[in-house]
């Protein structure tokens, strides 16, 4: 079954207030274009076929480009961290107030210049935020190892984590483990992680060819692949 | 065009990886995140304008 979103639908999570509402982060890619994007929800008890738009409170929809998502609780409070694409790269934070998106602060590129080229992101419980970058673009930045794993603290001090990663996309911790994906080596790369600390250098978990966001499941961590690179490259290109 | 994706599970205790859905790219193209919902496994996509429920 085909659920009609805004265009792009790049990166979805569950609502974490209800865990049956998935929030997708869509933007329409356009070469050469400004781009623009949405913040969607679907419940998946509906019987309706198309994703609604949030109603945003306090920051500028035309400016919203959103990438990696990530829900969380913080402080009781259901919350949602955005990368977006602007101007300079930021991590937008909201509060999540049923249909209504409550914006609340912003991590910009101008103070924390690694942002720039930001992809996915993770938040553990104190409100740390761990994201994926690579100095280029998907399509320029292909066989080199530009990528990183950055990390804000609570205290908004920087630190990198990891680095030469190539293209680091996908982000996920559970249980004292970071898991990151290249989508170039086509590696779920693992490290211990604990207390804000990495220990390096990590292991290769797993191949999963092209590798893209990560979730979490049951039984383990559900992967998106890209399977020919080449054609995803070429995608990118004749979108008009 | 279209780019064909897959979408893995990768079990931590055991190490395997379970391939979960895969598509050469008509049912879905550039497939970038797959997100399980009880017994649905939600597909979004970097270009066109649907979320693929299987």
């Amino acid at each position: 079954m085909k659920i009609q979103t805004y265009p792009g639908p790049e990166d979805i999570v569950l609502d974490p207030s209800t865990s049956k509402r998935i929030i997708m982060s869509c933007t329409k890619r356009k070469r050469k274009k400004n781009l623009s994007g949405r913040l969607q929800y679907y419940d998946t008890g509906s019987s309706k076929n198309a994703a609604t738009d949030y109603n945003i409170l306090d920051y500028p929809l035309q400016k919203l480009r959103p990438h990696g998502i990530f829900a969380t609780l913080i402080g009781g409070k259901a919350t949602l961290y955005v990368i977006s694409h602007e101007e300079e790269d930021k991590i937008l934070v909201f509060e999540i107030k049923d249909k209504q998106l409550i914006f609340k602060r912003e991590y910009s590129a101008k103070d924390y210049p690694k942002l720039q080229g930001a992809n996915d992101l993770f938040v553990l419980e104190d409100g740390t935020i761990l994201f994926t970058a690579n100095k280029e673009s998907f399509t320029t930045d292909i066989g080199f190892a530009n990528g990183m794993v950055g990390q804000i603290d609570p205290a908004n001090d920087f630190k990198i984590l990891i680095d030469r990663l190539r293209f680091a996309n996908g982000i996920y911790v559970h249980n004292g483990e970071l898991f990151v994906t290249e989508t170039y080596s086509g590696r779920l790369m693992r490290y211990a992680f604990s207390s804000g600390q990495i220990n390096m250098p990590g292991d290769v978990a797993a191949k999963i060819k092209g590798g893209d966001n990560i979730s979490l499941h049951t039984s383990g961590l559900v992967i998106a692949g890209h399977l020919n690179l080449f054609r995803f490259f070429c995608m990118a290109f004749i979108i008009k | 065009m279209r780019s064909p994706c897959r979408i893995s599970v990768f079990e931590m205790k055991s190490g395997m990886v379970i391939s979960s859905y895969e598509s050469n790219g008509e049912e879905i193209s550039a497939g970038s995140t797959g997100l399980s919902v009880g017994d649905h496994l939600y597909i979004g996509q970097v270009f066109r304008d649907y979320l693929l429920k299987v």
